[in-house]
């Protein structure tokens, strides 16, 4: 191993010292969760989110497809998802392990070679992609032995394969990072794929019943006469070695791997050259953010307004922040694109049907991505706005940090929604009292959640600050249960126009209450 | 061998020229201040000469090697930055194993040193704690753990009295005269003007990333009214034209 990491013109002793300290620190790091201030019990880390997210999708597909489709088509889709989910993992979550910025001030000055540095960094990388390369391979391999036209060679021809995609994409995903120069402009590739992969999940989930309830088998007819994109795609190419075990594409597949493996880390070190010899930057000239004064209509205060400028600035400015902000909304786009486009969204107002439960579910799901825009916001670790936020934390600031996330992102999508629906329902009318019943549940979803802030048995330590995601789960499961609960009775009252205007009533009550409830007591002079 | 030698250093930020044809050298055995007001240039001079700037003009060579090529100038220089420097989720006893794999030193020889310099900064009680625990001055002193561990021939020392106490002040002092003494070229950046005018056996003052002055310290204290060199820096740094007074300070 050492002659060829010198063969290589790899520094030996510092590449294991780099690859050592980089897997300790990634062990100590949040991807595990075993940071300073956190508890294991307490939190889901993120690599856990991403791990488990992979298990369920693949289950999903092998359930859905074993018994319809032939090994050729079950062995493609099974890669192709690999390979899409690897490539996302990488882009979304993973990057942080091909490349820290604090390398280039803690080693930068060190005598060590850009290919040195490269390989112990793509090494580190490959360490989570042989992670999440298992998630995506356990369901496929032990499904795949049971499929009608398939023998036990499978369960090891499944697994090289699904290597080989793993590595390409993860190859590919790198080289997308590397040229970006590992920074601004690949962070719009990272929001657009994470949006993506909501998207797929949910299209999945749709397919997948869709699939089970279809009586025409149509899926199945796509396995056998496959349209022309399932022909051009390179995981087609590979699905015969895992069906038949042809070898020929094994081969090609093999030599692809280790150019495109070999193309990246090239690329690695050509960027550590680039990132270590550039540190220091422009300063930018940029726009000053103000509070209007029109917020007072909203109940905020004077001091909420500087809270409300200094949340939006967080919002405009700080990248991972937003990064994490549109995923959580990502749900709340996906369902009515996905009811729209299965002619499943109707208005309550026109009857008690299936269909008029998804234009409301939307909603629901809007609310429940609420607490996550708040805990990133105001009690993350991962976000420095929670550091910013934590000195002027009382009534004031939440409701202005309510009404911040309210009007920056629940407003602009719900007025999107209410545009949308008048086109899909063709009733102006109908769309507008939607749209305004949605406003205030959301505005009341919104309170919700920073009310919920206050001493609480469950709420003080679902907002501990300094937690990670996973202790938030708890407000977002109570948010969206009570909002499910609420959109169920909106549901019903939609059947007449008394029992609506009621319920809109009760709701704005509700709405001006929580705001009065917690309002900060003034001194007296 | 030659210590630092800066000639004709120029980089520009957008509009903002940071340096300006910047020349300078420090011999083995020397130690030199450089100092400046804020925004005069300091860290840009010091980011280009242990490599971590390509500066749009100029060369820079340690101990005959240039930094930006090959590994030997990197070998011979110890850098302790402003901030920073260490990796947060590592304790100290793991930084100063990296360092020592990363030098490829021999393992007894930097054992033996590892334990010198722990006793000498007295890091041993936080050795195995980590690094984003320890506060601003124990970090401090595992950054200068790390960057004495090779026994430099180059030292570059950016405000390192930053969160150090008087003792550990006073053992960095000794560390750094005694480096000096066996042949280190040492730069020291800080806006401690007495530590400088103490310490260092020449002073550069950089002002709107020119130099402004380079002579010997004794001798720029010697040439101001009140003899410190204060005096002198303040003189000189707020003075609307740089080129006016540019070698006026000069020995």
């Amino acid at each position: 191993m050492n002659a060829l990491l010198t063969r290589l013109g790899v520094q030996v002793r510092p590449f294991r010292a780099l690859v050592r300290t980089f897997a300790t620190m990634d062990l100590r790091g949040q991807l595990y969760g075993l940071s300073t201030g956190a508890k294991a019990g307490e939190l889901i880390p993120p690599l856990f989110w991403v791990y488990g997210q992979m298990l369920t999708v693949s289950l999903l597909l092998c359930a859905a497809l074993a018994g319809r489709v032939d090994a050729r088509f079950y062995a493609f889709a099974n890669l192709s998802v690999a390979a899409l989910m690897v490539f996302s993992a990488v882009v979304v979550e993973f990057h942080e392990a091909a490349y820290d910025p604090e390398d280039v001030r803690v080693i930068g000055h060190r005598p060590v070679t850009s290919r040195t540095w490269s390989l112990a960094r793509f090494v580190n990388l490959l360490g989570y992609v042989a992670l999440v390369g298992v998630a995506v391979t356990i369901f496929p391999t032990v499904m795949g032995v049971g499929l009608r036209d398939t023998d036990a060679t499978w369960v090891f021809r499944y697994p090289i394969a699904s290597v080989m995609t793993c590595v390409c994409s993860a190859s590919v995903a790198l080289g997308l990072y590397v040229l970006g120069g590992f920074g601004e402009r690949f962070d719009g590739l990272r929001q657009a794929l994470a949006w993506t992969q909501i998207g797929g999940i949910l299209a999945l989930f749709y397919g997948g019943q869709f699939m089970i309830r279809n009586g025409t088998g149509s899926v199945s007819m796509m396995s056998y006469d496959p349209p022309d994109w399932v022909l051009n795609a390179p995981t087609w190419h590979l699905a015969p070695w895992v069906s038949d075990g042809a070898i020929m594409p094994l081969a090609v597949a093999g030599a692809i791997t280790v150019v495109l493996a070999g193309l990246a880390l090239w690329g690695m070190q050509r960027a550590w050259s680039g990132v270590a010899t550039v540190q220091a930057v422009t300063a930018k000239v940029i726009r000053p953010i103000y509070a209007p004064a029109w917020l007072a209509f909203f109940g905020v205060t004077r001091r909420g307004r500087a809270i409300f400028a200094l949340t939006r600035a967080l919002f405009g400015r700080d990248r991972e922040l937003r990064s994490r902000t549109w995923p959580a909304l990502g749900m709340a786009v996906t369902v009515p694109m996905i009811g729209i486009l299965a002619g499943e969204y109707a208005s309550p107002t026109a009857g008690l049907t299936g269909a008029a439960v998804v234009p409301i579910g939307s909603v629901v799901v809007l609310c429940g991505a609420i607490p996550s825009l708040l805990f990133n916001l105001t009690h993350s670790r991962d976000h420095i706005a929670s550091f910013r936020l934590a000195p002027f934390w009382d009534g004031d600031a939440r409701h202005a940090v309510a009404v911040a996330v309210y009007l920056s992102y629940c407003l602009p999508l719900l007025v999107l929604h209410g545009l949308v629906l008048t086109w899909v329902w063709g009733d102006g009318l109908a769309a507008l009292s939607f749209s305004l019943t949605s406003a205030v549940l959301v505005a009341l979803a919104a309170r919700l959640c920073v009310t919920s802030q206050l001493k609480g048995p469950i709420a003080s330590r679902s907002w501990r600050r300094g937690g990670t995601s996973g202790s938030v789960t708890v407000v977002i499961a109570g948010v969206s249960a009570l909002a499910a609960t609420v959109g169920a009775v909106w549901l019903l009252a939609s059947a007449s126009l008394v029992l609506w205007g009621a319920f809109v009533a009760v709701l704005f009550g509700a709405l001006v209450a929580s705001v009065v409830v917690d309002r900060p007591k003034r001194e007296v002079a | 061998m030659s210590g630092i030698e800066v000639s004709g250093l120029s980089h520009r930020y957008g509009e903002t020229q940071a340096l300006s044809d910047v020349h300078f050298t420090v011999p083995p055995g020397e130690i030199c201040g450089l100092l400046g007001p804020n925004g005069a240039g300091k860290t840009t001079a010091l980011s280009a000469i242990v490599g971590t700037l390509r500066p749009d003009a100029g060369t820079i060579r340690l101990g005959g090697y240039c930094p930006q090529e090959g590994l030997q100038a990197r070998q011979l220089l110890g850098y302790v930055p402003d901030s920073g420097g260490l990796y947060g989720l590592l304790s100290p006893r793991e930084h100063l194993l990296l360092a020592s794999d990363l030098h490829e030193l021999d393992p007894a020889v930097a054992a033996a040193k590892m334990v010198e310099l722990v006793e000498q900064f007295g890091i041993g009680a936080i050795l195995d704690q980590r690094i984003d625990t320890l506060s601003k001055g124990q970090r401090q002193r595992t950054a200068i753990c790390c960057a004495l561990l090779h026994e430099p021939r180059i030292l570059l020392l950016d405000e390192p009295l930053n969160g150090l106490d008087v003792d550990a002040a006073r053992v960095l002092r000794d560390v750094i005269r005694s480096a000096a003494d066996n042949g280190a070229a040492v730069l020291y950046c800080s806006h401690i003007l007495d530590v400088v005018e103490r310490l260092c056996d020449r002073a550069i003052i950089l002002s709107a990333g020119k130099v402004v002055a380079d002579a010997p310290t004794s001798e720029l204290v010697a040439k101001s009214a009140d003899k410190t060199l204060e005096s002198v820096f303040h003189a000189l740094t707020h003075s609307a034209d740089v080129d006016e007074l540019s070698g006026a300070f000069d020995a």
